[in-house]
Formats: C-alpha cells, structure tokens, sequence
C-alpha cells in the first residue's frame, strides 16, 4: 500500500494542555474561596464581586467549561490526528477554536462577578457570550467532522462516536436553552417561561453533565486507556450497544432534577424510569475500560496514567450508580436540595473529570516533548493528593447532608417541626463544610503540584510541534467491501452516523418538552396571578444578578415538613412570568417561595445589612451594597417592552409609565423604612430587592387584591389571558 | 500497519506490542486504530440482563403510576400525608382556638424564663423588633405604659396570634409557630416587664398609644 508523510498538528495540543492545567487551578481556587466563605461567610469582606452568589457560577462555569473544555479539545486534538491518521482538517481553524474558547472564559471572569447572568445553571452567560460560545463550538464541529471527513482509516473507533455525540447535542442543548430575547447587551429575558423554562434548562443541565462530561470523556477513555495499558479493547459489541442506549437515554433524564416540583407528574415519572435505565449504559463504559486492562493491573501500580485512568473510572462507576439512585422519588425527597448533590457532583468531577483529564496530561505531555515524566515521585504524590482529597471532600458532606435533610423532615411528639428554626440545620453542617475545605485544598495541592510536574517535564524536552507520521495514502473508497455487520457498515458512514446521533437525542427531548407546552391542563391557570410591577422585576433582577439562588430555592414541595415549614406548597400556575424561573436546585439558605409578607420590610433592611442582626449565626453574606448602590431604572421601559414581546400582558403603552409606577410603589417602602429609622433613596436596589421579597409568593392567598397591581392589556385576543374555564382557584 | 504504527511512534516512546492473551486470540477482531485492538467479547450477562431488569422496572413504574394510575400522585401523597397527620395530632386549626376563660397571668419564675426564652428565640422575631429588652427598635417599646392595641392578656395573646401584617408584625398563629401554651407564657413575660426601664427606651408613639391602667400581678399600682 502507498503511502505518504503527514505531520500531526502537537503544538494546538500543548496550548489546550497548558489552558487546562491553568484553569483548573483558577476554577479550583475560585472553588476553595466558596467553601470557605460558608463557614465564614465575612471571608474577603462583603465586596460585591467576591460575593458567594457572584463567584459560584464562576467556580461552575470554570470547571466545567475551562477546565473540563480544555480537556476535551486536548483529547480531541491529540486522538483524533492519530485515529483518523489525518492532520486537524484546518490550523486556521484549530487556532480559532483555541483562542476564541480562551476569550469565551476571560469574559465570563469578567461578567459573572459584575452580576451579568442569565442565573440558568452551566448557562449563566449573557446572550453575547452564549452566541460566541455558539460560534466557537461550531468551529470546533467543523474541524473535527472534516478531519473525519479526511481521515485514511476506513472506519471511525469508537472514540470518534463519543465525539460526534458531544458535539452534535452540545450544540443542541446550547442553543435551546439560551433563546432569549435581549434587553441590552448584557441583559435578557428567557423565551421560556416558569415550568417550560425549568424543563428547558434541566433538560439542558442535565445533558450538559452528559455531553460535556460524560461521552468526551468515554471517548478519551476509549483511546488512552487502551493506549497505557497495551491491551485490546475488552468488548466492540458493548461499545457499540453502551454507546447507542448512553446517548438515546441520557437525553429524557434530565426531569429528575424537578422530582416532586410544579413539573406535570407523567414528566417526572419519565425522568426517573430513564434514570433508572442508565445505570447499564453507563456502567457499560465502565466495564469496557476496567476489563481491558485484564493482565495488565500490575502496571496500574506503577504508571500515573493508569492510575488516574482506574481511579476516574471507578468515581465514573458509583457516580452513575448513585445519580439513578437520587433519581428515585423517595430517595430524592431526602437528597435534593441539600449538599448532598454536591458531593455526588464532586465524586464525579474530581474524580473521573480530574482523573481522566490529568491521565491524558501525564499521558500526553512527555510524548509531544519527547521526553518523560520529569517527576513520577511528584505524579504519584499528586495521585494520592486527588484520591485522598476527593474522599475526605465528599463523605462528610455525605453524612451532614443527609443529617440535615433529616432535621428539616423531623416532628415533634405534638406534630410540630423539631427544628423550626432553618438555622440550628445549618449550625450542624458547618464541621462539614471544614472538612470538605481540606479535601478540597488537598486536591488543589495535588493539581499544583500536578502542574508544575507537567511544566517541568515540558521544560525537560522540545515540542515536537509537527510530529512525522507514514500513513496510507488518502484514497476515496468508491468499490464498497461488504461488511460483516450494518453497524460496522456505518462505522465507515460519518454524516449518516451523525444523523442517526442527532436523531437519538433529539426524540427525548421532543417527547417530554412538546406536551408540557401545548397541553393546557400541564400547567393550570391561576387567575390571581399577575405578572411584576416594574419594581418587584427589578428586584428580581437583582436577584437574578446577585446569583441568590446559588442558595435559596423558590420551589415549596407538597411535603408536610416543607407546608408547615414555608407555607402552601408551589404550583405550577404560579411561575408563568417567571422568565427565566427562579426554582434553584439547593437550599443552603431556606426556602423562599412564600416568604413574601411573612416579614416586616425594616426586617429585610435589617437582614440585608447584617443577616446575623436578625438570625444570629447565620451564614449568609451580607448586602452592605443594596442600600448605597442605585438601580437604572432608565433601563426598566425597555425590560416592560421585551417582557410585552415574550407574551406578558403588561397594557400597551405601559412601559412610558413604567418609571412612575416604579417610583410610586418603591417611594412607599422608601417610607415605610424610614418610618423605622432606616434612610434608603427610593431607587436603591434594597427598595428594589425588599419589593421583590414582599410579593414572591402571595399571588395565590385569598385577599390578593394588592394595591400595586399593573395595568394589563384587556384585549381578547391576548395570549396569555388566563381562560375561566381552566382557571383553579385556591 | 503495525509496522506503520512502530514508524509513527518512534521520536516518542517505542510502540509496544499489545498484550494478548492465548484464550483471546480467537476474539480478536482484524481492525485496528493507531494500535488500538477490540476484542469481540460478549457482553457480560450480568450487565445485559441487569440492563433488561431495569427497562422492565421503568415499565412497570410507567405503568402502575402513569398509564393505570393506580399509584398515587404526588399531589395524592400530600393528602395522604396530611391526613395522617391529622388522625395523629387531631385538627391543629381546631386546637388554635383559645379558650381565654381559662387563661390567667403566670407569674412562676420557670414559667416568665419560658416566655423570656420564647420573645428571644432566633425563630420568632419579638427581639428582633422589640429589642432584646423589649425597649422597642422598629417595633414599639413594650416596657412603658402606653398600649395601641390593648395591655391585658387577652390583647396582647390576640396581637401576637394574629400581627398586624399591614403595619408590619408578623402573625405567630398558634400551635404550629408559637404554642398555646407558651403563647401565655410569653405574654405572660411581656407583661412581666412592664416598667423595667431598660436603657435606650423608645418614645411612644402618643397619636396612637393609649395609657394602660390594667393590674400587673404582685405590684402594687398605687406606687
């Protein structure tokens, strides 16, 4: 067979390494900030940038999308040259998709902390970023798919499918959930609205653990581990079955993060019998990658490759055991909303992200410098560092999450709540929050450790920037070989299998999305309900800004412990103005869906300032800011107005009325404040943000006959009129 | 290609031969990719039939709770739930009304440190507004001797019961947030330290307050 010379593109791999091994450390500081600040909240002062809301999606979207995005596009870059025998189709291209990425995180360091945020989970940034990450991916799709296009080697590994898969649904996912309408360039209102939204956006963060950090992740498995080991791939036929049910499944779980809310029943039930269903596809990656390391786990002990590989990959294992096992109602009932997600969250992040990510690194980095680990004491102190650390981060958080949603459930012998106060449940978390600090630290210490290892093994060698390969001369299969089975058939077929991909993701979406928006009865009409006043909006956008639900769910399930605890349980009807919806996904602090009108506005003030001055012992931080810094209310017309294009039955002509109706309503509580001896200007955002507590809620209790109600449009043909025929009144 | 593959490798580390064992020779499949092989093994029947159980779970799950309805909506839960608790505890909306025939001052010591414990508990809010002494911060002093809305026990039981949500006092209810019992308990300790002058004592508010000319228990009023 002829062949020819090609030269693998090694220096956009070196980039993507060094950007994984920095940002990992940024991310994993910015996450060692958080958890200090939740036992000592005043931790940094009370500046608002460094805020615990503000600085949380940054950790988030640091690991996730800096860190574990680095990793892919490493992976990917690295695998993919050699498994299609092919350079990158385009360096152009492949630069690109470096540097755009790269611009893409240093603007969400600069957005998230100044409050710009669409507050959606994994989806925090504004709609300018949202399209630029759009672009980037694209990019990223493009020159992966013609490299495929390009390659010399008939068929695609499996590795490749994983590829494919992540980018065809990322790319999905992300486009769905950010249709939003803009205000201004760094603000916008969710094209969904309440239960829609919810669905939309778990849909989407659910899928985006398994398109982000899930199938790359098997597809870099499927190609180092193997690699390291010097073994054969254990099964082509579980990899082909694991590989279609993971990616046909994975997409209808995402309702098991809105067990027992608002969310239309059949919708739940769905989201957990996949759950369920899951635990085979995804232990299938597991099995392939452990067993075919058979006869070769003596090396496991001596190689920092394979170690990381064994430790990921077991952490991938019980993280997907344990995610269908929170996928169960009663199980759920107990874990959700409290820290014990966290520590699933971090099992799997920790440990099979960070694991797979620094066995690649290790893997990686001494072969496109030619040299070897500058350090295998030091790999090995690092290997010991991440297992140890995840572990002592993730078992007490374990145990006091647990302890604690058991509290929040316990009733007296007279059938009162044991622990009414949500505080002395806090108090008892706060050892653990130490704990999981340390294992945390731990970690990072082994990442640092990690990276200068990497930085010295990169200074002991040279790049190899254009690695020399002999491959078989590209030639375009015309006569086709008859191939022994239709899936190896399709192996050789890269458009026809990205279709059939995009086909298997997109049938659970559809099915459990499309009735939930146009069958009526899924979400029943309350007629009390009525959209924001100018003013209650922009506390909920400063809500929204000051990431509040980084800790306070709006979302009261029908739980006796949760109605006597916060009030009437959270109706579906309620959330549609809720754009985007509010209904968090943890309660480090207290539920706040009915806490409108259960405090006095001086309390909120008071609150605000000092939440220990009216909860002693308090974690939260305090607000010192709300009081001095002023909202734009010059931006509320144009808000009033996208509102009106999405649907919101605000009266023509209401937003040139906006300003007063605001100024009106907020001069009031400017009053009654300073009645109390608390002097705040009508426009600060603590008017704002007290408004916005004192209606969440009350839409729905008998005298809702408040006296800030908004002028609606009467006409017949609106939308959004609430129809007498469906309309539940409680 | 394996002689390809050594070529390709050979600025980095040597391309190892892969290690394959004698009974897997037969299940090795005549592809590779940049020197990764697949076995053609079956998948293990544990983790197939472990996969057919759970898709027969989820059907039947579908079908008792979703298409026959037979299990319980989580909405049915709640009743159900709430029910229950109703035969265990009896009608706590019942149990809310107060017999004040049978209410009088306490003015044992455990019974004032129990009503002391109550207005400072970090669950209710008296201090919160009415200052730690009851001198009164955004909320009224209450250790002077002018009352808005009556001095007497009876009064003061209904203020705490049911606030003044318009003026910013929250309603304590009863049983649920703040007990009957230590409802009188509490006002009972309110009442108790009518006249303690505490320091920073707020003003009373003289357009709404009246002068209270209710007996307190073991004081004489002609002092």
């Amino acid at each position: 067979m002829a062949t020819e010379t090609i030269y693998y593109d090694n220096k956009i791999v070196r980039n993507f390494a060094i950007a994984t091994a920095i940002w990992g450390i940024i991310g994993m500081l910015v996450g060692l900030i958080i958890a200090i600040k939740l036992f000592a909240p005043n931790f940094l002062g009370f500046i608002p940038e460094l805020s615990y809301g503000r600085l949380r999606p940054l950790h988030t979207n640091a690991v996730v999308f800096a860190f574990a995005g680095n990793a892919i596009f490493l992976g990917i870059y690295y695998s993919l040259q050699r498994l299609c025998k092919s350079r990158m189709w385009s360096d152009t291209l492949s630069k690109l998709n470096f540097w755009g990425w790269q611009a893409i995180i240093v603007s969400a360091v600069f957005t998230l902390p100044l409050g710009y945020t669409q507050s959606k989970e994994y989806a925090e940034l504004e709609w300018p970023i949202a399209i630029a990450i759009a672009v980037v991916w694209v990019i990223f799709g493009l020159n992966m798919m013609m490299t495929i296009y390009n390659r010399r080697v008939k068929h695609m590994y499996v590795a490749i499918w994983f590829y494919i898969a992540t980018f065809i649904t990322v790319a999905i996912l992300h486009i769905v959930n950010n249709l939003v309408l803009p205000v201004d360039m760094l603000k916008s209102y969710s094209a969904f609205a309440g239960v829609q939204d919810a669905l939309v956006q778990w849909w989407y963060g659910h899928n985006a653990v398994a398109f982000f950090l899930t199938t790359p992740f098997l597809g870099i498995m499927y190609y180092f581990i193997p690699k390291a080991a010097n073994r054969p791939i254990f099964s082509y036929r579980l990899s082909i079955v694991h590989f279609w049910a993971l990616i046909f499944i994975y997409i209808w779980a995402g309702p098991h993060h809105l067990l027992y809310t608002a969310l239309p029943g059949w919708a739940q039930s769905l989201g957990v019998v996949f759950s369920v269903m899951l635990i085979a596809p995804s232990w299938g990656g597991m099995i392939n990658g452990l067993f075919t390391l058979r006869g070769a786990w003596d090396r496991v002990r001596q190689d920092p490759v394979l170690k990381f590989m064994v430790v990921g990959v077991t952490a991938y294992g019980m993280a997907t055991f344990e995610g269908p096992m929170m996928s169960f109602k009663s199980v759920n009932a107990i874990t959700h909303y409290t820290d014990y997600v966290i520590s699933h969250v971090h099992t799997a992040a920790l440990g099979w992200n960070g694991g797979l990510t620094f066995a690649m690194l290790y893997f990686i980095v001494p072969r496109i410098f030619g040299t070897k680990i500058y350090s295998l004491k030091m790999a090995n102190f690092h290997f010991w560092a991440a297992t140890m650390g995840m572990v002592i981060y993730v078992i007490p958080i374990y145990w006091g999450s647990v302890i604690q949603s058991l509290m929040w459930k316990e009733f007296t012998a007279e059938g009162t709540l044991m622990y009414p106060n949500f505080m002395e449940t806090v108090t008892h978390l706060i050892p653990m929050y130490i704990a999981r600090t340390i294992g945390g630290g731990l970690y990072i210490t082994g990442v640092i450790v990690g990276s200068f290892n990497l930085f010295m093994t990169m200074k002991s060698g040279r790049l190899i920037a254009d690695e020399k390969a002999e491959v078989p001369e590209l030639v375009r299969q015309s006569a086709e070989r008859k191939e022994s089975t239709f899936h190896r058939w399709l192996e050789s077929k890269p458009t026809l299998f990205t279709i059939l991909t995009t086909v298997a993701v997109l049938i659970g979406g559809i099915v459990e999305y499309v009735p939930t928006v146009l069958v009526s009865s899924n979400i029943p009409t309350i007629e009390s309900v009525q959209p924001y006043t100018p003013l209650e909006l922009e506390g909920r956008d400063i809500y929204i800004a000051e990431g509040c639900l980084g800790c306070h769910s709006q979302m009261i399930r029908p739980f006796r412990s949760e109605t006597e605890r916060y009030g009437e349980y959270s109706k579906a009807g309620e959330f549609v103005y809720d754009r985007p919806f509010l209904w968090g996904s943890k309660r480090t602090g207290p539920d706040l869906h009915r806490v409108g009108g259960k405090y006095p506005d001086s309390w909120h003030y008071m609150h605000f300032m000092d939440p220990s001055s009216t909860s002693p012992g308090s974690i939260m931080p305090a607000y010192p800011w709300f009081a001095t810094q002023n909202t734009r209310v010059e931006s509320i017309p144009a808000k009033i107005r996208t509102l009106q294009r999405l649907g919101v039955p605000y009266a023509d002509g209401f937003d040139q009325q906006a300003i007063d109706h605001y100024r009106e309503q907020a001069e009031a509580i400017a009053q009654g404040l300073a009645d109390s001896g608390f002097e705040v200007s009508w426009d600060s955002k603590m008017v704002a943000m007290i408004a916005y507590m004192q209606r969440l809620g009350t839409d729905i209790s008998a005298n809702a006959d408040r006296a800030d109600v908004v002028p609606l449009r009467t006409s017949a043909g609106a939308s959004n009129e609430p129809s007498t025929a469906e309309a539940v009144s409680y | 290609m394996s002689d390809q593959n050594k070529k390709q490798d050979e600025n980095n580390q040597p391309n190892e031969e892969n290690l394959v064992f004698d009974d897997e020779r037969d299940l090795l499949m005549d592809h590779e990719y940049d020197g990764i092989q697949e076995l053609d093994n079956n998948m293990p029947p544990w983790w197939l039939y472990g996969f057919y159980f759970t898709i027969v779970l989820s059907v039947g799950y579908l079908l008792y709770y979703e298409v026959l309805g037979w299990g319980p909506s989580q909405e049915e839960e709640y009743e159900i739930e709430m029910a229950l608790a109703a035969e265990r505890y009896g009608n706590l909306a019942e149990d809310a009304i107060f017999d004040f025939s049978l209410t009088q001052i306490l003015t044992d010591a455990e019974s004032i440190e129990r009503g002391r414990e109550v207005f400072n508990a970090s669950t209710n809010l008296c201090a919160t507004c009415h200052g730690a002494q009851g001198q009164g911060l955004v909320g009224p002093n209450l250790t002077d001797n002018y009352w808005k809305h009556g001095c007497d026990l009876e009064s003061l039981i209904i203020s705490i019961k049911d606030g003044f949500p318009n003026r910013g006092m929250p309603a304590y209810g009863s049983t649920v947030r703040i007990g009957n019992e230590d409802l009188v308990k509490l006002a009972s300790y309110i009442i108790s330290i009518r006249g303690s002058d505490p320091p920073n004592p707020k003003a009373p508010n003289m357009s709404r307050a009246v002068e209270c000319f209710e007996t307190i228990p073991g004081e004489n009023l002609s002092e």
